[in-house]
Formats: C-alpha cells, structure tokens, sequence
C-alpha cells in the first residue's frame, strides 16, 4: 500500500533511492580496490580514491533528504524507522568509502615496494567483504532478513581470515626485517578489511531494525524499540 | 500503565455498541483507563471516536436517535443503570469541546456557573473560581480582570477557561474532544503542558485528529477504525512499532 500523499511517497523513494546509489558506488570502488591489490595498480588505487568525494555528497544528501522528512512529515512507525536507520547506514557507507580510500593509499605504497609474497588469503577476504556489502545492500532494498543472516554470519569468517593474516605476516615480518614495510602495509589492509565487514553488519542490524523493530546491536539479544 | 496510575480502572467499557438509529456506529468497544492516564482516541473521520468519547458522560443522550448497549464503568458505577442521573454523571466525568465555547458571562461567572447552582456560599465560590483558574494555567492572566467578559479572552484562552469550568465541579475524569483544532501552535502547546499538569489531578480521554499531538500527550493511545477499536497500545510503542497492519498505515499515511 502507498502513502496518500503522493510527495511524501516520493520523498521517500528518493532517500532510498540515494542510499542503494551510495550502495552501489561502494561496491564498485571496492571490485576496482581488489583489481588495484592483485595488479598492483597504483593508477587503479588513485581513480578509486579521487570518487570518495562523490560519497561524501551523497552522505550529505541523505542527511538533507531525511531532515526534511523528520521536520516536514513527522514520519511514524516504519517509516520513522527507515528514515532513522537510513541516517546511520549513510554514517556506514561513508565511513567504508574512507576506509576504502585507506586501502588504497596502502596499495600505493605498497607499489612502491617488493612484494613479500603472493597474495592468497587477501584477495579472498577482499571478496568475502564485498559479498557482505552487497548482502547488506541487498537487505536494506529487499528488507530482506535472510541477507542480513548471511552477513551476520560471514563476520565470523572475516575475524578469521584477519586472524590468520595476522599471523602469517607476522611470521613473515619477525622472519625478516625487510619485509616490515610491506607486512604492515598488507596488516593494515587486512584490518581496514575487517572494519569494513563490521560496517556491513551495522547496515544489517539496521535493516533489522527497519522491519521488525529491534536493536539487536552489541548483543545477541533483540530489544524492542523503544 | 505509567507509574503515577493505580492498578484499579477508573473507566471501563464493556461491550459497548453505539448506535444511530439502526447504524451501529461503535461495535463492541472494551476498555480500561486508568487514574492520571490521559488517553488518545485517533481514527479517521467517521471512525466513532467523537460518539464513543461522548458516551463517557452520557452527551449522547442530547441526541435524540442514539442508544447505548453494553456497559459505562466509572468509578465502579455503570453510569447508564436506570437509576443513575446523568447530570451527576457529568459533574464526575467533565467535558471539554473542539471550539472554545465560553459563556457570555464574566470569567467569574463562567466558573462559578455550575459550583453556584450547588447553592456554595460566595466565600466557597470565590476559592474554587481561584483554584480551577490556577489549575487552568489561567489565573494569572485574569486575576485582575475576573469581572470582564470572557468573551474578551483570546481562543487560548477561552479554551483555557472552560477547561477550568469543566474541572470547578471537580471532575474525576477530563473528556477533550478535539480541544486544540481551533487554536494556533502556542496556544495548543500550553493546553498540551496543561494536560500533562492535571494529570496529576485527573484521568484524561482526548479525541484528536492530531497524531503527533497523540504521541506528545499521551500515555495510551487507541485507533478505532469503522466504529471498531483496531489497537490499543502504550503510545510510544504505538507510533514506533504498532501491532496491527490497519494501524501502521494509518499513522503512516497508507490509509484510504
């Protein structure tokens, strides 16, 4: 069922709409950031980076599109929901846009340098992120809970990619002194990885949120809002 | 239920249906409002809110169609039992109207009106009149001027002054039927502080077409839809996460 007022409809849609484009651009930058780390592509990293500033207009836009909403139409039940959560999934989208940049300034640097050793286990966490990203995404379109289990659950496998990463590198790094530029260079991007993940389960929670009503954030425990 | 409320009803409904000639214009409406709990009734127009308030004191007696079947509790005594008297029934349960109705009279005059027919000596009229105009939020600003026409007042104000006439006969129950939709934003913010006053004082059942107003003042809030009561629910809950489908789209604009 639509809204009466076909305006406030279309406000709506609107402010969807802006979060699946920021959505979207986020996938984007990340397949081109997994293209720059396997080719070790400094010009790649570079174009992904220069787009970050698209992200942080389209942040600003959601907040304009949902204060208006907040002040104009004074939304309730789902709706102020989805306006609420939409506030904080734009904070997620544009904090993994920075963390995306981040990457892709340690790519690089990483340039730069001799590799250490062939990437294996980066690569597949890279794309177990973006898989969570667009399940996230596709939650928040869909108001699907089934996607937002399977990004629930991919977090514990990213922690343990990030672990195992970890590891490896620093055996590597205590192994040989040479290799401390680039191992922390490739820790830092194993661990902007798993900040990322963890944005991709915030949008998940609010998505949640959105359609049943629960904070089911910092705990395994659903509570009703308010 | 809010912490300032006793466990004990002061107003129950059972099985109440409305009827207007042969239209049923409530059906089956079962309730609980409780002491110091200001209700909102919302639905759309049509909807029953307005007959079911007025069933709360007996108005729709003045309609010459209406008829009421099942039961009006308040305060354990179902006020529709052939021996009851409604005009005591309103002193109990008082009423306030969408438009400001004052009298023609004095300010004094309009609250003294009712107290004065008890036959109260003039020492006793004049401390309820000051006491329902400081309950009214209003006494300061007409102190000085009780003896001029009420007609004088703005529309806050005259609003404001029959609420102190409906509570100089020291109601247990507020009725306010849309109390506000005539007033400017300023004005409805102090009836709306002025509720959360007596509150204190008095059980509170308000029809408003207002839903943000519901969800300021209100503790409960009830969505009655074709003459149905659809969902009853805390109001915090209510506008944030409602139980029923009808009631989402209601208050979200789906309706209709």
């Amino acid at each position: 069922m639509r809204h009466t007022s076909k305006d406030f409809e279309d406000e709506l849609d609107l402010l969807k709409e802006t979060l699946l484009l920021m959505g979207g651009m986020i996938e984007s930058m990340l397949k081109e950031t997994e293209d720059a780390l396997i080719t070790n592509n400094a010009v790649t990293a570079a174009q992904v980076i220069e787009r970050d500033s698209q992200l942080d207009q389209m942040e600003k836009r959601v907040d304009e599109q949902a204060l208006q909403i907040l002040a104009l139409r004074q939304p309730a039940a789902a709706d102020l929901r989805f306006v609420m959560a939409s506030t904080k999934i734009c904070t997620d989208l544009e904090r993994m846009g920075d963390i995306i940049v981040n990457i892709c300034e340690r790519i690089t640097e990483l340039s730069r340098l001799k590799p250490i050793k062939p990437y294996e286990d980066l690569p597949r966490m890279m794309t177990l992120t973006s898989r969570m990203i667009t399940q996230s995404i596709d939650a928040f379109l869909k108001l699907s809970l089934e996607s937002v289990d399977l990004v629930l659950k991919s977090d514990d496998e990213i922690d343990d990619y990030y672990r195992k990463i970890l590891g490896e590198l620093t055996v590597l790094m205590k192994n040989d002194p040479a290799n401390v530029d680039a191992g922390l260079k490739l820790t830092f991007i194993a661990k902007y990885l798993e900040r990322m993940a963890d944005h991709a389960t915030n949008v998940a929670e609010q998505v949640v949120f959105m359609v049943k009503g629960l904070d089911i954030r910092h705990s395994g425990n659903p509570t009703p809002t308010p | 239920m809010n912490d300032m409320q006793s466990a004990q009803p002061i107003i129950i409904t059972d099985q109440v249906s409305i009827f207007y000639g042969e239209k049923r214009a409530i059906e089956n409406a079962n309730l609980k409002f409780y002491q110091n709990e200001i209700a909102a009734l919302i639905g759309p127009s049509g909807c029953g809110k307005s007959t079911f308030l007025r069933s709360i004191n007996r108005m729709n007696d003045f309609i010459a169609t209406a008829r009421t079947e099942g039961k009006v509790i308040v305060e354990e005594e179902d006020i529709y039992a052939a021996s009851i008297d409604p005009v005591l029934v309103r002193r109990k349960v008082g009423m306030v109207f969408q438009k400001p109705n004052p009298f023609p009279k004095s300010i004094y005059d309009n609250v003294a009106w009712a107290p004065r027919k008890t036959g109260l000596p003039k020492s006793e009229l004049n401390e309820i009149v000051e006491n329902s105009l400081k309950k009214a939020a209003l006494w300061e600003e007409v102190r000085d001027r009780l003896h001029q026409s009420a007609l004088g007042l703005s529309g806050g104000q005259q609003q404001r002054l029959c609420i102190a006439r409906a509570i100089a006969m020291q109601p247990k129950v507020l009725l306010m039927d849309e109390p506000c939709s005539a007033l400017d934003p300023i004005a409805t913010g102090r009836i709306e502080d002025l509720m959360r006053e007596l509150q204190k004082d008095y059980t509170i059942v308000i029809v408003t077409h207002n839903m943000q107003q519901a969800a300021r003042v209100s503790d409960k809030t009830v969505f009655f839809l074709n003459g149905k009561i659809i969902e009853t629910g805390e109001t915090r809950e209510f506008f944030t996460r409602p139980k029923q489908v009808e009631t989402e789209n209601y208050i979200t604009g789906k309706f209709g």
